[in-house]
């Protein structure tokens, strides 16, 4: 009997021996309560993120995702559509225009640590984490200061509210003012361009691009909540996985050239983006057991991830694993957009913040932890140093 | 089989016997030199498997499609002979193909 409850505290902890219980004895299993399909295995999730013709995008790709949404970002549309969307987008975020980003974040950066100079402690969210990423994506999406404050205030309850586990990512009003927000964005560029992202997409736009209006409001919507959820979630556990592992924290003090090695082992290590979801559009069966069509099925990353039928001692944290295959950005035509981008931020930002903080302190006792299936991570953590 | 000789970031040479039929970037991961991240599982869509080919490697290999273009349009490290590994599928006719793995973003 699999006992499943994704809202007991225990769970929330440490959700990994729970998807070990899931790999081992059910893993394509059908929770009762949600009617959900928990699929757990490597295998199994490398055969859903391959399979989009039957693990279809169509209807999200979060448990449940927003009719703004819909049909118009690249994590809820298909193939064929989604490669030609994607390769418009792709060109926004490639690594030529993140390096470009550079030496604003280590601005930023100085900044962040100017202001916590005469300090020992704060909260990591709040004071560390979330100014020097919202200040990248204000900088990637060419807000001004008032539209970034406005940004950061329409995305923080991402993931926060009270909609349980499974519920819905945000409010759907909120989804609304979002779209309303960008789109004001996207008017504004349409006066005066700029080298943003939603100038580049409209540049592409003008230029014959298939890419309508409403698609740029959806898919910079995505940027804007994955700056939120994914590398604000990202960024804290690679703090918390070198907290747990102070050897290895500080041979990347010692030795910076292996911080790349760190992140990406963090993100297999403690997946930031625990799961995404997938509409099964035709019967199927994965890993001996039947999927009906019509269902829902939700395909976990961070479970595969751990599978020790693929990975080999896949509890261990260890930067200097040999390079293993995972799906710590997702795999397949879905991979994520921005992971090149994440990463290439995160290495610069480690580079400069790690000796700043040197034999750092997290209090995990007093740190909150977000309790929606979809995400790992910290709604605020005690840090100092 | 098909042969390649694959040089990592550090100037070292491999001469590896290939598999026809499987991607370079596989060909690359089959034989134990884990310097290739391929993230996205050879989906196109990370441009994590670059090389540089030879320059008397390029006419071994069909061209690229748009896709392949427009990632490596992206890259910091991109020259006239990038390709990403992913794309290219290894035939007998490659014999000879010669690559170094392009350095990390």
């Amino acid at each position: 009997m699999i006992d499943f409850n994704p809202a007991d505290p225990a769970f929330v902890a440490d959700p990994y021996p729970t998807y070990r219980r899931l790999r081992d004895e059910a893993p394509v299993w059908q929770d009762p309560g949600s009617g959900l399909w928990l699929v757990t295995r490597f295998s199994g999730v490398e055969r859903a993120t391959a399979d989009y013709a039957a693990f279809s995008s169509s209807k999200g790709n979060v448990v449940q995702d927003s009719p703004t949404r819909v049909g118009k970002t690249l994590g809820s549309i298909d193939p064929p559509r989604h490669d030609e969307l994607r390769r418009i987008i792709q060109r926004g975020l490639g690594n030529a225009r993140i390096e470009a980003m550079l030496p604003g974040i280590r601005a930023e950066l100085a900044d962040c640590m100017e202001r916590l100079s005469e300090r020992r402690e704060c909260d990591f969210i709040a004071d560390i984490s979330q100014p020097i990423l919202f200040g990248a994506l204000g900088r990637m999406l060419g807000l001004d200061a008032a539209a970034a404050i406005r940004a950061t205030e329409l995305t923080k309850g991402l993931f926060h509210q009270d909609d349980g586990p499974l519920g819905s990512i945000l409010p759907p009003e909120t989804f609304q003012e979002i779209a309303r927000f960008l789109r004001d964005q996207l008017d504004n560029r349409k006066q005066e361009r700029g080298d943003d992202l939603i100038s580049v997409l409209l540049n592409a736009k003008e230029d014959g691009a298939p890419l309508s209006d409403e698609e740029i409001v959806a898919n910079v919507s995505t940027v804007l909540m994955a700056g939120n959820a994914s590398i604000g979630h990202f960024f804290p556990n690679v703090m918390h996985a070198l907290w747990c592992h102070p050897d290895q924290r500080r041979t990347l003090i010692e030795d910076p050239s292996r911080i790349p090695a760190a992140i990406d082992e963090a993100v297999r290590w403690d997946t930031s983006t625990q799961c995404f979801a997938r509409q099964v559009v035709q019967e199927v069966e994965i890993d001996g057991t039947r999927i009906p069509a019509d269902s829902r099925a939700i395909i976990f990353y961070a479970s595969a991830n751990r599978d020790e039928r693929v990975i080999p001692d896949p509890d261990r944290f260890d930067i200097n694993r040999a390079r293993v295959r995972h799906f710590g950005f997702g795999m397949g035509p879905h991979f994520c957009a921005g992971a090149n981008a994440a990463r290439m931020m995160l290495k610069e930002i480690m580079r400069e913040l790690l000796p700043f903080l040197g034999d750092y302190d997290l209090d995990t006792g007093r740190a909150k932890r977000v309790s929606h299936i979809m995400v790992r991570g910290f709604a605020n953590l005690p840090i100092s140093w | 089989m098909p042969k390649l000789t694959i040089v990592t970031r550090s100037g070292v040479e491999h001469e590896v016997e290939g598999v026809a039929g499987r991607s370079v970037m596989e060909n690359i991961r089959d034989a134990g030199i884990d310097e290739l991240q391929a993230l996205c599982g050879g989906s196109c869509a990370c441009a994590t498997c670059h090389v540089h080919l030879d320059p008397a490697s390029t006419g071994q290999v069909p061209a690229m499609e748009e896709d392949e273009q427009d990632l490596l349009e992206g890259s910091c490290h991109r020259t006239e002979t990038s390709r990403l590994s992913c794309q290219i599928r290894l035939t007998p006719a490659m014999s000879g193909l010669r690559l170094t793995i392009a350095p990390e973003e």
